[in-house]
């Protein structure tokens, strides 16, 4: 079953901003999302973080608003807001009650053409984001694994492979004047694409577009660096402590096909993912790592650092992580994961099995963008990276034609001399190390 | 606010409101069905009462939770979850100290095959026996690693100090609890308690609400009820507990959680509304004050926030933030001193303003999505309420005056009447905290 076939409108602005328009008048809610086509790979080396350090700094007020205005003029519309910053874009949403529609178009437009950049506010920002460290990483066993450590070891290039959330160092030494150039460069509207979902009649929606975001100037649009590194030539690994986890865990990642440039060979892996582990107990890691050998409580397999496959650029990873059970290495976690890899290189999923995980994956799929919110990010995401928001609609058809031949040629590429490891262990167990 | 650029908001769009079609099955089940346009996808929630003072009850209960969809008597776990997942469907169960709530999402299509695995499942759950003691096992593991969390151990602690000897006073059971758990103990507590007498099942989606009714009747008029009343857990505690604060050591860590917590009102009490908007100006939303104080002035944390918990037994204030473990003491100052303003004078009638429209914006939101509709329904039904709750709300938060806030705050808001715990490295944040009086170091 499919959703309703989704309307889509597109146009272009004189100073290149990108629209994208999907209507939806079931109920009286309203999503503007703007995405700029920057991200943690762009950051400059010795600027670790600054990507999403800059995210904060776009709520901090305008030319003609005050900081703290934005989030109160959406919140005192009934709405609510965020962004995100992410390897390859950053976003910025509001979703409102309908009548509000005009009022967040003003707000986006007008943080679009002028943010309020001073040091006062980048100091509290970096205070700020340092809490937001903490609490996500620092402070929290098992923080943000293995996302803050896999990225090192896959990948050489500092686009690639550096920690998107930043050092304290990096974050302590941003300037105002790096994030005047950083907008500059990479804010304008050239770069950016901006999406509007639900309760709104198109021309209408049109002509508020023209009038709040038309009157900003044309800047170029910077050319986005092909961030494509060499295959690795073996095995890598690394051991990170945790002071707060009770137990080891373990990560890997394999560098999967360009998921824009080869979309057709990357897609058998959003099927080979969902194989391995969905969250059941039919899936092959379940099966294996927690039923017969007792060796993890939990695991995923997932496609994207983030685990974000069809958000992201190239080069990303598969990725496999568990939770091990007391007395378990790692050794013992990554050879059952090796073996169910090349148990389906070399039969292919089962048919039932693979129309079992197409439905599922197709059905989540309608579920995640049930929301008017998460509607207008995946379609922004594949518009930003494919030019095509319809394959949101054409992805559950995608996913029915992958063959099991084609998620066991995927499966096949999934070996451990191309695997890079990130082993957690608790940080006690460095103190039984050097004892011994 | 700067209001001259800014463009003013339409007429109200108001909040559409499905018709529910409602019926109750002879064994005491009720009903309800809700259409809902969008993706082809129907929502079931099945929400049975679960509270109860017996000793060890929450441990059976949160194991029961993990283990009911492990097999039932014609089918195994595995083909269980191969017969959910072939209908494109998910199907989980979870537990809290009120409640029983299965949980699936499924093409449309296909929904009454998810409901008669859930008949099937409510009626014939066998709780195996290899399954048993590996979910036993990975329960007890997943309650460890959950305990080395800042935030969980706070609601831990905050929870024990609020509540005491009330059954909500454990959030969570410990191990050891659940490792002396036998299957049949499981099987007997839901024989006893996974049963139709006071429980809900809703269905919201692209359906035919009649139809709908009459499927769910089909596969559940014949669950055999029990004839038993629920058990009534006790009222909460009115007050926070008086004298000491509790400071929980935690080494190496390098943010302290405060929390601060204290009695609230229920949904259906007439001064909620004015408690709800005192909540949101306090720190219920971004545009708050403990948000512009502490995170957008000083940078001392990256969430602060307040809540209000709803539960059978009463409703509680809970506020909250991870701060750095240097500025422990004064962002629990700022914490207070904001408590203190709201409960010694009245807000402007801007703020009021903005949190009445914020307020009427949320209710919206939370029931335009399938899911959300579905969740706000069961989470009303449980208590009591139903969306009329929801309709009415916009009308009662329009009355709520600024003194109606500045009364809430009197008398349940100030500082003396709530109560404070934190989670740090105590050996750095324990002697700056004496400033607020004592201190008990777990």
């Amino acid at each position: 079953m499919h959703r309703p076939h989704q309307h889509l409108v597109r146009t272009r602005l004189a100073n290149g901003l990108r629209v994208l328009l999907a209507p939806d008048r079931t109920v009286p809610v309203v999503a503007v999302a703007v995405h700029y086509d920057v991200g943690m790979r762009s950051e400059p080396e010795g600027r670790t973080g600054f990507a999403h350090l800059f995210e904060h700094l776009m709520f901090q007020g305008s030319e003609l608003l005050p900081k703290l205005d934005h989030a109160h003029h959406v919140q005192a519309s009934g709405g609510v807001f965020n962004g995100s910053t992410h390897l390859d874009y950053t976003q910025y949403h509001n979703v409102l009650p309908s009548n509000a529609l005009e009022r967040a178009l003003f707000l986006e437009s007008d943080r679009m053409r002028a943010p309020n950049l001073n040091a006062e506010n980048l100091r509290v920002q970096i205070d700020v984001v340092k809490e937001e460290i903490r609490v996500n990483v620092t402070n929290k066993p098992y923080g943000c694994f293995p996302w803050v450590t896999l990225p090192g070891v896959l990948f050489d290039s500092f686009a690639n492979s550096h920690d998107g959330y930043g050092s304290f160092d990096d974050l302590d030494s941003a300037t105002v004047e790096d994030a005047r150039q950083f907008f500059d460069r990479y804010y304008a509207p050239a770069n950016a694409l901006l999406t509007l979902c639900g309760d709104f009649d198109p021309d209408e929606a049109l002509a508020m577009v023209e009038r709040h975001f038309g009157p900003i100037p044309f800047r170029p649009k910077p050319s986005r660096p092909d961030f494509a590194e060499p295959e690795l030539t073996g095995e890598r690994r690394t051991v990170r402590y945790d002071p707060h986890a009770p137990l080891p865990a373990v990560a890997a990642g394999w560098r999967v096909p360009d998921p824009i440039g080869q979309w057709q060979e990357y897609l058998p892996y959003l099927l080979l993912a969902d194989v391995m582990s969905d969250d059941g107990p039919a899936c092959r890691l379940h099966r294996r790592l927690v039923r017969q050998d007792g060796l993890a409580t939990s695991h995923r397999c997932y496609l994207g650092m983030l685990g974000d496959p069809l958000d992201t650029g190239h080069p990303t990873a598969l990725v496999c992580s568990a939770r091990q059970t007391p007395g378990t290495s790692s050794g013992q976690v990554l050879d059952a994961i090796a073996e169910e890899f090349a148990l389906v290189a070399e039969h292919g999923p089962a048919e039932r099995e693979l129309r079992r995980i197409a439905t599922r994956l197709s059905t989540r799929l309608l579920v995640e963008t049930d929301a008017v919110l998460a509607r207008t990010q995946a379609l922004a995401s594949l518009e930003l990276r494919h030019g095509r928001a319809e394959l949101l609609g054409e992805l559950p058809g995608l996913l029915t034609a992958v063959t099991a031949g084609q998620v066991a040629e995927a499966a096949a590429r999934i070996t451990p001399d191309r695997r890079a490891v990130v082993e957690l262990l608790p940080a006690s167990y460095r103190e039984k190390e050097r004892a011994a | 606010m700067t209001a001259s650029v800014v463009p003013a908001l339409r007429p109200w769009p108001g909040i559409t409101f499905p018709d529910v079609t409602e019926d109750r099955c002879a064994n005491g089940l009720r009903l309800l069905a809700l259409q809902r346009p969008g993706a082809p996808l129907v929502e079931v929630r099945l929400s049975i009462p679960f509270g109860s003072m017996t000793p060890g009850h929450l441990a059976r209960a949160w194991l029961l939770s993990e283990t009911v969809l492990a097999g039932t008597a014609g089918t195994g776990r595995i083909e269980l979850a191969e017969r959910i997942g072939a209908l494109g469907a998910s199907l989980r169960a979870e537990v809290d100290h009120d409640r029983l709530l299965f949980s699936g999402t499924v093409l449309a299509d296909r929904y009454e095959e998810l409901l008669a695995v859930l008949a099937e499942v409510v009626r014939e759950a066998t709780f195996p026996d290899p399954e048993v003691p590996a979910e036993r096992r990975r329960l007890a593991s997943r309650l460890t690693a959950a305990r080395s969390q800042a935030a969980i151990r706070a609601r831990e602690i905050l929870h024990r100090h609020l509540y005491g000897d009330h059954p909500y006073g454990a959030s969570m059971p410990t191990g050891a609890e659940v490792d002396a758990i036998s299957a049949d103990q499981l099987r007997a507590l839901h024989a006893e308690r996974v049963v139709p007498d006071h429980a809900v099942l809703v269905v919201v989606g692209l359906v035919d609400p009649d139809l709908a009714v009459a499927a769910m009747r089909r596969h559940f008029a014949d669950w055999r009820p029990t004839g038993l009343p629920v058990p009534d857990l006790p009222p909460l505690p009115d007050e926070a507990p008086a004298g000491a604060s509790r400071l929980f050591h935690r080494p190496g860590s390098v943010q302290s959680s405060i929390r601060i917590g204290g009695p609230a009102l229920r949904r259906d009490d007439p001064l909620f509304p004015a408690l709800h908007l005192a909540n949101l100006i306090y720190g219920g939303y971004f545009s708050s004050r403990l948000v512009a104080n502490i995170r957008e002035d000083k940078g001392y944390t990256y969430t602060p926030r307040s809540r209000i918990l709803h539960s059978s037994a009463g409703s509680t204030l809970v506020i909250e933030a991870d701060v750095a473990t240097d500025v422990t003491a004064p962002a629990l100052l700022e914490m207070w001193y904001e408590l203190g303003r709201l409960s010694t004078l009245r807000p402007s009638a801007q703020e009021l303003r903005d949190v009445r429209q914020f307020a009427a914006g949320n209710l919206a939101m939370s029931i335009a999505t399938r899911s959300g509709l579905a969740t706000t329904l069961v989470t009303l039904l449980g208590v009591g309420l139903d969306l009329d709750w929801i309709r009415r709300s916009p009308d009662l938060l329009a009355e709520v005056t600024a003194s109606d806030i500045y009364h809430v705050g009197v008398h349940l808001l100030a500082p003396k009447l709530l109560a404070a715990v934190v989670i740090g490295d105590a050996t750095k944040c324990e002697e700056p905290l004496q400033a607020f009086g004592p201190w008990v170091v777990e």
